[in-house]
């Protein structure tokens, strides 16, 4: 997509930035551990010097429970993601060297589950496993799968059929090192641009499913959880709503920034 | 065309059947005894009783066919493990719900994603494009159930111009239509984008230009039709969208749908709800996109027998 001369990626990266900072710094900025409740006696205080985002129902800073929601969001995209790319590659890359009947069936369920939305997919998993932040990362990570198995496996596919793959072959290169040495470093590219966009997607997915409840502890201290709970207090104490949201749009978007920008160098 | 109608119909129903499996073994995969996991207070003759209740007391197989014999019978599929009421009737209630929010939303998605499309792709390369795109990248990267919470905040609870929540008249519907619509929206605006921009490097183009025909003619009559062909296969896409969204839009406005159904369902482990809700949104979803691959395939003369 359009955006012109690497800018998109740049302010994508910085973007990021911030927010790992505030996910590594997360205990020197916080006012107190993630899961206390010290200030029960201003419940639902409104944004003010000593309290930058007021206090939430139950008496928990809300800045601090922003910065640890950073670890909790980063880390459920970061294990989602490790499944979907790890899985998705590994999955892609076989089908799209050996093709054959693996290429036939992993295809056709591939597309098959690409027609659903991915947050049903989600919901699905998370019917079976147990409610954790776990549990979410893993529902994510397979609800996430098919997208990289499909594009994986076309890029291999493509570049499989380009002479520099022949030339391998005819000198008697065998099937696992074309695949490794030959194709898998051409397909890198798109498989970083991919690893980008999928945390961005991962992001989002988990917060909605946290939303919805499903990451079981309400203690966790997880952009999606937090708006759960804050929504509880929408009439009375609404600015609770705002930054868990700010926090998932900008984490999300620096993700895609960064996804499309790296796409858009390959071409 | 027969053929393929044919094909694609084979295929619609191995899908169905696959799901049917699948939505079936679902119950059994989960670890431990589904009966007891529904049950707040187990007792052994209450978990019997549900485990009769959903014939989990029989070999697979034979669970597989009753539970299709039920469900193709009667239409149905059981009764909430929390409710008590039929799955089937409860259904039948949110169904409307769902489509009425899905449908709006997706007019309006597609000709909110269109216009956008177009506006980039007319001037590819300015700013207007550089802005385009920046808004489409935003609509995709908002989470949709905060956007829900600052529509209320804003529209209902600051100015009082539209009830939060719940399902009325057109006014109860505009707000989460509208939320609902901006992640398929953005989707569209991206792919429209691609699409126009592509084909106004064709010749015809430059050749309708050389004609004289007006600007917004060679966009609308001639850039727009020849992209329409991918425009119409990502409905399916689209839709696929919608409905993800539905569930959380659903959700934030207390909308009674299918969507918001299913998450409650899912939360309290009412698995004939969710197996019913399942069964109904995957029917769906393979039904809009056995549509659109007829419409493609009526659509792409050169996929023409």
């Amino acid at each position: 997509m359009h955006l012109s001369r690497g800018y998109g990626l740049n302010a994508g990266v910085a973007m990021l930035a911030l927010v790992v900072f505030a996910a590594l710094v997360a205990p020197l900025l916080a006012k107190h551990g993630p899961s206390e409740q010290p200030f029960r006696a201003e419940v639902l205080a409104p944004p003010s010097g000593q309290h930058w985002l007021g206090v939430d129902g139950v008496g928990r800073d809300e800045w601090t429970r922003l910065l640890y929601g950073a670890r909790a969001s980063l880390g459920i995209a970061l294990g989602a993601t490790i499944i979907a790319i790890g899985g998705g590659s590994l999955l892609g890359a076989a089908a799209g060297t050996w093709r054959g009947w693996l290429d036939a069936t992993v295809s056709h369920v591939v597309d098959f589950l690409l027609a659903f939305p991915s947050i049903l997919l989600g919901l699905v998993a998370l019917t079976v496993l147990t409610p954790s932040p776990a549990s979410v990362a893993v529902a994510v990570g397979l609800a996430s799968l098919p997208t990289v198995v499909r594009q994986v496996r076309a890029a291999f596919v493509s570049e499989s059929a380009k002479d520099y793959v022949l030339a391998a072959k005819s000198m008697g290169a065998g099937r696992w090192r074309v695949a490794l040495v030959e194709v898998l470093p051409n397909c890198a590219a798109l498989i970083v641009a991919l690893t980008a966009l999928t945390l961005g997607g991962a992001v989002l997915e988990a917060a909605g499913l946290s939303f919805l409840g499903l990451t079981g502890q309400p203690d966790v201290a997880e952009w999606g959880m937090m708006l759960r709970e804050d929504i509880s207090a929408f009439r009375i104490a609404p600015w609770l709503c705002i930054a868990p949201g700010v926090a998932i749009a900008w984490t999300v978007l620096a993700f895609n920034l960064i996804g499309d920008g790296l796409q858009q160098r390959r071409r | 065309m027969r053929a393929f109608l044919l094909r694609r119909l084979a295929w619609l129903v191995a899908g169905l059947f696959a799901a049917s499996v699948a939505i079936f073994l679902l119950v059994r995969l989960v670890p431990g005894d589904p009966a007891r996991l529904m049950l707040k207070n187990p007792t052994p003759e209450k978990i019997a009783e549900i485990r009769h209740r959903l014939a989990l007391d029989r070999p697979l197989p034979i669970q597989y066919v009753i539970f299709m014999q039920r469900l193709l019978g009667r239409g149905s599929f059981g009764e909430s493990v929390v409710t008590g009421r039929s799955v089937k009737d409860d259904l039948i209630r949110t169904w409307p719900a769902t489509m009425e929010l899905a449908l709006a939303a997706m007019l309006l998605a597609t000709a909110a994603g269109l216009w956008l499309g177009v506006f980039s792709a007319r001037h590819a390369g300015t700013w207007k494009d550089t802005l385009g795109t920046m808004l489409s990248l935003v609509g995709l990267s908002v989470p949709v159930f905060w956007l829900g919470l600052l529509a209320m905040l804003v529209f209902s609870l600051k100015l009082g111009w539209l009830p939060a929540g719940e399902r009325g008249g057109w006014n109860h519907l505009m707000m989460p239509a509208c939320v609902l619509a901006t992640i398929p929206a953005a989707f569209v605006a991206r792919l429209t984008r691609a699409a126009v921009v592509e084909t106004l490097g064709k010749d015809f183009i430059r050749t309708a230009r050389a004609k004289g025909a007006s600007e917004r003619a060679v966009l609308y009559r001639h850039a727009l039709r020849a992209a329409l062909v991918p425009i119409v296969t990502m409905i399916g896409v689209e839709f696929a969208y919608l409905l993800g969204g539905a569930v959380l839009t659903e959700t934030v406005f207390a909308w009674p749908g299918i969507g918001r159904y299913i998450a409650t369902a899912v939360l309290a482990r009412d698995y004939p709800a969710i197996q019913g809700a399942l069964l109904v949104l995957v029917a769906l979803v393979m039904a809009v996109n056995f549509v659109v691959d007829l419409l493609h395939h009526a659509l792409e003369p050169r996929l023409r027998t």
